[in-house]
């Protein structure tokens, strides 16, 4: 599994790092205000093109870069419907902490599990390297550890069920 | 007041226009002999020259009809899908650094709609053409308006 996942997440790290050359750029509409670009959508000009990369219909990523922002959507993998309770519980308890993890949007965008924002002022405060890792990271890890709940969420029914069915035997 | 006044100095309102090529009847028949020509280098076994054939004209707007717009991106990406993956490095370091940009559009383009074209083939030509054009490569498809 990793010899494949490896070129995806490659492909989306060096897109990343080409996506991130973000500068500050005050809103053109309102003064005074400077806006992800990106998410106000209200100049054309300052938006690039969105990218999609993926690895089959259920993993795919799309960046959506523009002057001052980027906006990186991830599609977790969903194989059953155990996973995309455990998907939607885990992207869930993350967006509510949103603002602990600094980049990470409230809402993911439509059609995908989670999203991050990345603006110019987190390229300035950290380092653009590490911040890729950060994404490519979070995709590496994310996948296991619901692979992982998912086993162990087997293993708790499997006992519980066990106990239960307990009184019936005996 | 004249005219000039009344215009919206932050705002470029003619920005769409001024960078989408209409695609005239000429350039239809041009896409549609670029796909046949890849199509038959594909037939041959000759996927070195399909692939430059196929990257040859500059673009296809997004203003070109969907029909033939969907031709021309399945049969490259045919094209490409056909290569064997030993191959892909020898074919990628024959073509100019202009048509690796086209080329990394129709990468992107594929790799957009995951339930038509293979993925892991076209990941593989990304790392490929990034290998030898670099970042600027992405810099590019990201950047140029005139998608295909």
């Amino acid at each position: 599994m990793s010899n494949t996942l490896k070129p995806y997440l490659n492909a989306v790290k060096a897109t990343l790092t080409a996506a991130l050359c973000l500068e500050n750029f005050a809103s053109q509409l309102v003064e005074r205000h400077n806006k992800p670009e990106v998410e106000a959508g209200s100049t054309k000009e300052v938006l690039l093109n969105s990218v999609v990369i993926s690895r089959n219909e259920n993993e795919k990523v799309l960046i959506e870069p523009s002057i001052n922002s980027v906006r990186v959507s991830i599609k977790i993998k969903q194989a059953d419907e155990i996973e995309q309770i455990l998907c939607h519980k885990f992207t869930r308890f993350l967006m509510l902490r949103a603002e602990n993890f600094v980049i990470l949007r409230k809402k993911p965008i439509e059609g995908y599990s989670i999203s991050f924002l990345i603006t110019n002022f987190h390229t300035e405060q950290m380092f653009k390297h590490k911040l890729v890792d950060f994404i490519i990271q979070f995709m590496e890890e994310v996948d296991k550890e619901i692979s992982e709940m998912k086993l162990s969420l087997n293993a708790r029914a499997r006992i519980v069920a066990e106990e239960y069915l307990k009184q019936f035997s005996g | 007041m004249s005219a000039n006044r009344k215009l919206n100095v932050d705002i470029d309102e003619d920005f769409e226009e001024e960078v989408e090529a209409d695609v005239g009847v000429d350039n239809l028949a041009k896409y549609n002999s670029l796909c046949d020509d890849v199509k038959s280098n594909i037939l041959k076994g000759d996927l070195s020259s399909a692939i430059k054939r196929a990257v040859s004209e500059a673009f296809i707007s997004k203003k070109a009809p969907q029909d033939i717009r969907e031709r021309c991106i399945s049969t490259v990406i045919e094209a490409m899908c056909a290569v064997k993956t030993l191959e892909i490095p020898t074919i990628v370091k024959q073509l100019t650094n202009d048509e690796l940009d086209i080329l990394m559009k129709f990468v992107y383009v594929g790799m957009a709609s995951p339930e038509v074209y293979n993925s892991s083939i076209l990941i593989t030509w990304h790392e490929k053409i990034v290998n030898v054009a670099g970042l600027g490569c992405i810099v590019r498809v990201l950047t140029d308006r005139n998608t295909v």
